[in-house]
């Protein structure tokens, strides 16, 4: 899998440029009386596979907020202590089976370093849903604007945002981020330390994630403006401003709200693949992409290592993936 | 991935390993090769072979004179050049031997004896004038090129002056003569000075085969100099500035036919090699053909050696953990292993620009009290990082004694006798501290970010310092920008408040001054970019030093050299933690296996293959 | 036809030029805002002695005491034209088109690159054609027998894959089949030229590994389409006609379904290019990936910089390629 953000092709079946679904039309409101959320929460309430994948988001970002207590609570405490006795000093492996997995270290033990894998986990999930979730809201947001805009307005003005999104397209994402990343590896912007680094992460996956965005909605803003109700408030002598946040901005939220859902996987990838090539958070902060990084080293010897932080990425991605599946499907039954 | 942890490493020497990837043997195998006890056997003659752990350290294993088939070699990077005038990786200089004759080069024997340096391109040694300022080679007769012409002393002149004085083209290399040698002319060097006739006035070439350098002041070690791999000769007229790589001369028993930048370097028997200009077999044939695999993945580079895909990891820096254990734990590995001092030396130095660290009693506060025990097993243990260190000097440098400064129990640190430091120190600078004699204020302390084990030990650091009472934060920052953006930028180190800041060193060549001169010495200081990280210039140190390379007898001088890695322990400048060590593994197929002390490493360069 | 070609050609050079001009930018200005000095700049190139001469060499040869358009200049210039540089001795000329020059190891980046490129197009290639058979295959076999073992399978195969990560999954796959089965030797580059069946074998596991996920995500989109394409009129209409059901599948409804796929092909190759670079790093292949990463970590700019304009190159040109194979397929693209 690429780990790049808003893979576009994930989306096209249902919201290409070509074709859009069907935006429930004010007739459909009157007659059923509930609103396209309501309807769909109705439908995802039956999805079990998706609402199983909704619990455990609910419950990652409960261990990403509680990382601190849950690591005291396993006994282990701070990311950064070493169990120096439980690392074998010949090989500099973690004494026991399975990467020293024991009722103290649940999850076993860093080679070499010694440090408490669950511990380190734990409070990976912080940077690794952090990073992705306001990467995410900043492609949105940017994407939103820009494609409203291009698609409402038309013209040269749509031709020149489809042109620059064009250009971002074309960059080779990942080599990009990552000169990017290691451009700015010091102080910079006022900025030091952890907060520059994940600060600037956020910057350079969701600044470059907002054309995928921006090319969902112009396609659903331009299908939607030729339609009844947009031509009655036109008429009416609605300004373009409200035009776009009363009827316009409605209907964009289910499309936004599925693409948003899948680009947040999307970007715990990106995330974890900057910080395994060595551009993103700096040790000795734990992220699970680090974490991966060195157990690439050990792998062989230690294969634990690699499986854990690899699982924790796993189960999170296929969680997001799942629940937006589901979501796709609530608001749009066609597409399945 | 891993690949790139092995970019950082010593100071000057570069690629050794930061990963816990070195190891050594217990105490007791560190002393056996420590100069005094080192047995050393001659590769000539009917001396026996050496076998078993740690032969090559003190003998030679399955020495050889016959010509084998492939040698393969494996790194883990590539050059930063393969031309000799332009490189400074600690590998490169080991394995250039093979297509290059420097005027000296490390005598190619285990034990102390590999320290030392012997005429190569060189009839002998240097001649030195009674004020020890006037320094005479002459090379042999008869050595070629591989194209068949001849080399002259104009040649070795035109070399020097172009790895020394023309950096602006060729930006790897060291640039120690510019220091030493009189120029009364302000030589801009070969590449911004086209006319042949322009030179460095204090090197002269009388006639063809004789060398002639003035210096400006006395300087014992210029031997060691003489044995960087920029006193090879270039032809002025062959030479192609910084593509002279791409068509290198050869004056040594293999020329280069292709080399594939980040990818393969292959060599072959050079013809116009002539072995009776070689006298002392320093350039014996022992394989038809020599392949350097290069940017190798450093997870499947062990098993290459295992599996006989490869003879010898050029790198030099030590196998992986789990490698570490399959040998250890194998006696029949085992008997195929060495391990040894890599002469480098893993050490904190303190800020004296930073108060209150510019009293010598608030520093040496700091020296009481790490637990180097701690800091051993972070660096990899007894077994994977090497020896607690009590001095600057590892054990391998001419002249070496064991320090007996801070010494505390089980070497995990001494807080009562620290407190009593903190306590003179704050008698002499109360407005420093707090009431209850904690130091006021916070500090930063710094280590490179691509090593793991740097951030622990300098979180162990905090931990021990937080125990008197200073507390500090960690910064951690990119190794290539390390000392000349950060812990060695002045400004920087001033701005963040630095008290102590890691450093890992290697020396260009195993004397007191290759080691000390540049990270204590006054001289080395500099605003950026430098390498002394106590911005100290105290003079008993810098006079220790200029003594020392007055000093003629090798003994003495190894004397003066210890007293002045003594003066700086007193100075409390800097903290020893570690004497590197590497355990490396020579499969059964390789002949003629050293281990240099000089290049704390095989002597890449004299292998052979069966 | 011809316009269209000229015109799809003028716009993926446009492309390109504003593609460097950013990238330009973004290495050369970018880090001065951020306070980095000219010397600085220099500094990064130079080796251990740090020398003033080696540093005032550097920004001489480079150009870097020159105004920013001077400098891009020349860069754009060696594009198409090639400049001279100074070795020290004579003047050497780097033919166009001129990337520029690595003083880290003082050869010309265009020279590196050409080296590099087959081990990256060996990865992509293989690659894409192992993703688009399994991906195309196991979508159409799901969609056939839909609500059959073969689809639950075969999708909840694709939805894992859809969450896995190169860099896990490649270590994964090292593990099982190198280090324990002892199937596949450890991956590794050797030229077709010099032995088609070792380099096959060696490039195998890498495939997989940068394939998996695609694959996984062309198997949901192969299924959608065709279970779309399916419920057509004209699929009906073909079967009312009496035609075998082969025929109807794999003439009419597949062809329908997969025109789309090739669109996205084109984009994703973009993001496959991603996949690549981890792959390249993980099983440590001397492609642009590999070496890119090693740029970043030495800050070797112009490698940087001449690995993105090339990567770039090659994305707008697949589009291109794409937008014209469509052009041929569908005559409307043409007009509109």
């Amino acid at each position: 899998m690429t780990t790049l953000p808003g893979d576009a092709s994930t989306l096209h079946d249902d919201f290409g440029e070509e074709e859009s679904p069907d935006p429930v039309t004010p007739a459909a409101k009157t007659i059923e009386g509930r609103s396209l959320s309501q309807i769909a929460w109705s439908r995802l309430k039956k999805d079990r596979v998706a609402m199983a994948a909704g619990i455990i988001i609910v419950l990652l970002v409960l261990i990403a907020i509680f990382a601190p207590l849950l690591a005291s609570l396993s006994g282990n405490s701070d990311p950064n202590a070493q169990f120096m006795d439980s690392i074998d000093p010949n090989t500099s492996m973690p004494l026991g089976s399975a990467g020293g997995i024991s009722s103290t270290h649940l999850l076993g033990l860093e080679p070499v370093i010694g440090r408490d894998v669950l511990t380190r986990v734990l409070y990976g999930s912080r940077i690794s849903l952090l990073i992705a979730t306001s990467a995410s809201l900043l492609s949105l947001i940017i994407g939103i604007a820009m494609g409203v805009i291009a698609g409402y307005f038309g013209g040269w003005i749509d031709a020149a945002i489809s042109r620059i999104m064009d250009v971002f397209l074309a960059f080779p994402l990942l080599l990009f981020a990552l000169a990017l990343a290691a451009i700015v590896s010091d102080h910079a912007f006022g900025m030091s330390g952890d907060t520059l680094h994940i600060a600037m992460l956020i910057f350079i996956i969701g600044f470059f994630g907002w054309p995928y965005a921006g090319r969902i909605v112009r396609g659903q803003t331009i299908a939607l403006r030729q339609r009844e109700f947009v031509d009655a408030a036109r008429v009416l002598g609605a300004k373009p401003r409200r035009i776009i946040l009363k009827e316009l901005m409605p209907n964009l939220i289910a499309p936004v709200l599925v693409y948003g859902t899948l680009l947040i996987p999307a970007n715990i990838l990106f995330e974890a693949a900057l910080s395994f090539l060595g551009v993103g958070i700096r040790p000795p902060t734990p992220s699970w992409g680090k974490m991966l990084n060195d157990a690439i080293q050990y792998y062989r010897v230690d294969p634990a290592f690699l499986i854990i932080p690899g699982a924790a990425i796993f189960i999170t991605v296929m969680a997001f993936n799942l629940f937006g599946d589901g979501l796709r499907d609530a608001f749009d039954p066609k597409a399945h | 991935m891993n690949r790139h942890k092995l970019l950082g490493g010593v100071a000057l020497f570069a690629s050794v390993a930061l990963a816990a990837s070195a190891c050594s043997s217990s105490k007791t195998n560190s002393t056996s090769s420590s100069p005094t006890s080192a047995v050393t056997t001659l590769p000539s003659g009917n001396t026996s072979a050496g076998t078993g752990f740690n032969a090559a350290v003190t003998s030679i294993v399955r020495p050889s004179d016959k010509e084998g088939g492939t040698l393969t070699m494996v790194d883990r990077s590539d050059f930063d050049s393969v031309d000799t005038g332009n490189t400074y990786d600690a590998f490169a200089w080991a394995i250039m031997d093979d297509w290059s004759r420097p005027m000296m080069t490390y005598a190619q024997q285990p034990g102390a004896a590999g320290a030392k340096v012997v005429p190569d391109l060189a009839q002998a040694p240097g001649v030195v004038s009674n004020n020890g300022l006037t320094w005479t080679y002459k090379i042999k007769p008869g050595v070629k090129y591989q194209d068949g012409s001849v080399v002259t002393s104009q040649d070795v002149k035109y070399a020097i002056e172009r790895s020394n004085w023309g950096q602006n083209i060729l930006i790897n290399g060291p640039s120690y003569f510019p220091e030493f040698v009189q120029d009364n002319t302000h030589y801009k060097g070969p590449y911004a000075d086209k006319n042949p006739n322009d030179g460095v006035s204090g090197i002269t070439t009388p006639d063809n085969q004789t060398i002639v350098f003035n210096l400006t002041t006395p300087f014992s070690d210029f031997d060691y100099l003489m044995a960087l791999p920029g006193s090879a000769p270039v032809p002025r007229a062959k030479d192609t500035g910084a593509d002279y790589f791409k068509t290198y001369d050869s004056t040594g028993q293999y020329k280069i036919d292709n080399y594939q930048v980040g990818n393969e370097l292959d060599l072959s028997p050079n013809p116009a090699f002539d072995p009776s200009t070689d006298p002392d077999k320093l350039h014996v044939l022992r394989a038809s053909k020599i392949v350097i695999k290069l940017k190798q993945d450093v997870s499947t580079i062990d098993d290459n050696l295992f599996d006989g895909a490869a003879n010898v990891d050029l790198t030099g820096v030590g196998v992986q953990p789990a490698t570490q254990s399959k040998i250890l734990g194998n006696p029949k590995y085992k008997a195929d292993a060495d391990s040894a001092y890599a002469n480098s030396t893993e050490y904190f130095a303190i800020n004296t620009l930073q108060k209150p660290f510019d009293n010598v009693d608030c520093r040496k506060a700091i020296e009481w009290v790490v637990d180097k025990a701690t800091m051993q097993t972070e660096a990899g243990g007894a077994q994977g990082g090497g020896d607690i260190a009590s001095t600057i000097d590892p054990p391998t440098i001419p002249g070496w004694k064991a320090g007996d400064q801070y010494l505390t129990p089980g070497n995990k640190g001494d807080v009562a006798q620290s407190k009593k430091e903190l306590a003179l120190c704050q008698q002499a600078e109360p407005d420093q501290f707090n009431p209850d004699g904690t130091v006021k204020g916070s500090f930063e302390v710094m280590a490179r970010d691509n090593a793991v084990k740097e951030a622990n030990m300098v979180q162990t650091l905090q931990t021990n310092l937080k125990s008197i009472g200073i507390s500090v934060t960690i910064d951690l920052k990119p190794f290539d920008k390390y000392n000349s953006a950060f812990a060695g930028n002045k400004q920087y180190a001033q701005q963040h408040r630095v008290a102590v800041s890691f450093m890992k060193w290697g020396a260009d060549f195993p004397s007191g001054y290759g080691f000390m001169y540049g990270i204590l010495d006054g001289a080395s200081i500099r605003d950026a970019g430098g390498y002394n990280l106590s911005w100290d210039a105290d003079k008993a140190i810098d006079d220790g030093i200029t003594k020392a390379l007055a000093e003629t007898d090798p003994t003495t001088r190894g004397n003066d050299y210890a007293a002045v890695d003594h003066q700086a322990l007193s100075d409390a400048l800097v903290v020893p933690l570690v004497w590197d060590k590497n355990l490396v593994y020579r499969p059964e197929s390789l002949t003629n296996v050293i281990f240099s002390q000089g290049l704390g490493m095989y002597l890449m360069s004299a292998l052979g293959v069966q | 036809m011809v316009t269209y070609i000229i015109r799809r050609l003028f716009a993926a050079v446009v492309l390109l030029f504003v593609i460097s001009m950013i990238t330009f930018f973004i290495f050369y200005v970018f880090p001065r805002l951020g306070g980095q000095t000219t010397e600085s700049l220099a500094s990064q190139f130079v080796g251990k002695t740090q020398s003033a001469q080696a540093i005032q060499g550097v920004i001489h040869r480079f150009g870097f005491d020159q105004p920013i358009w001077v400098q891009y200049g020349r860069f754009v210039k060696g594009i198409f034209f090639g400049y001279d540089y100074d070795t020290g001795t004579q003047m050497a000329h780097c033919y166009a088109p001129c990337l520029g020059y690595s003083f880290k190891t003082n050869t010309l980046v265009s020279t590196s690159i050409a080296q590099w490129l087959p081990v990256t197009i060996s990865l992509a290639i293989g690659a894409s054609i192992l993703w688009l058979i399994f991906g195309v295959s196991v979508g159409v076999a799901s969609a056939l027998k839909k609500g059959s073992f073969i689809d639950r399978a075969g999708m909840i195969t694709a939805l894992i894959g859809v969450s896995l990560p190169v860099y896990f999954v490649g270590p994964l796959l090292a593990l099982a089949f190198v280090v324990n089965w002892h199937i596949f030797p450890d991956p590794d580059y050797v030229a077709f030229t010099s032995n088609p069946v070792s380099w096959f074998t060696h490039m195998l596991l890498p495939w997989i590994a940068v394939a998996f996920g695609l694959a996984a995500l062309y198997a949901r989109l192969t299924r959608v389409g065709m279970l779309d394409t399916m419920n057509e009129d004209f699929i009906r209409t073909a079967r009312a006609k009496g035609l075998p059901e082969r025929t109807v599948i794999f003439k009419h409804a597949l062809r329908a379904a997969l025109t789309p796929i090739v669109t996205i092909f084109g984009m994703d190759l973009g993001f496959a290019l991603g996949g690549v670079v981890l792959a390249e790093q993980v099983f440590n292949l001397p492609g642009i990936g590999r070496e890119a990463v090693d740029a970043v970590n030495q800050s070797d700019l112009p490698v940087i910089m001449g690995v993105t304009i090339v990567a770039s190159a090659f994305i707008v040109l697949a589009n291109l390629v794409v937008d014209l194979l469509y052009g041929v397929v569908d005559p409307r693209v043409r007009v509109s």
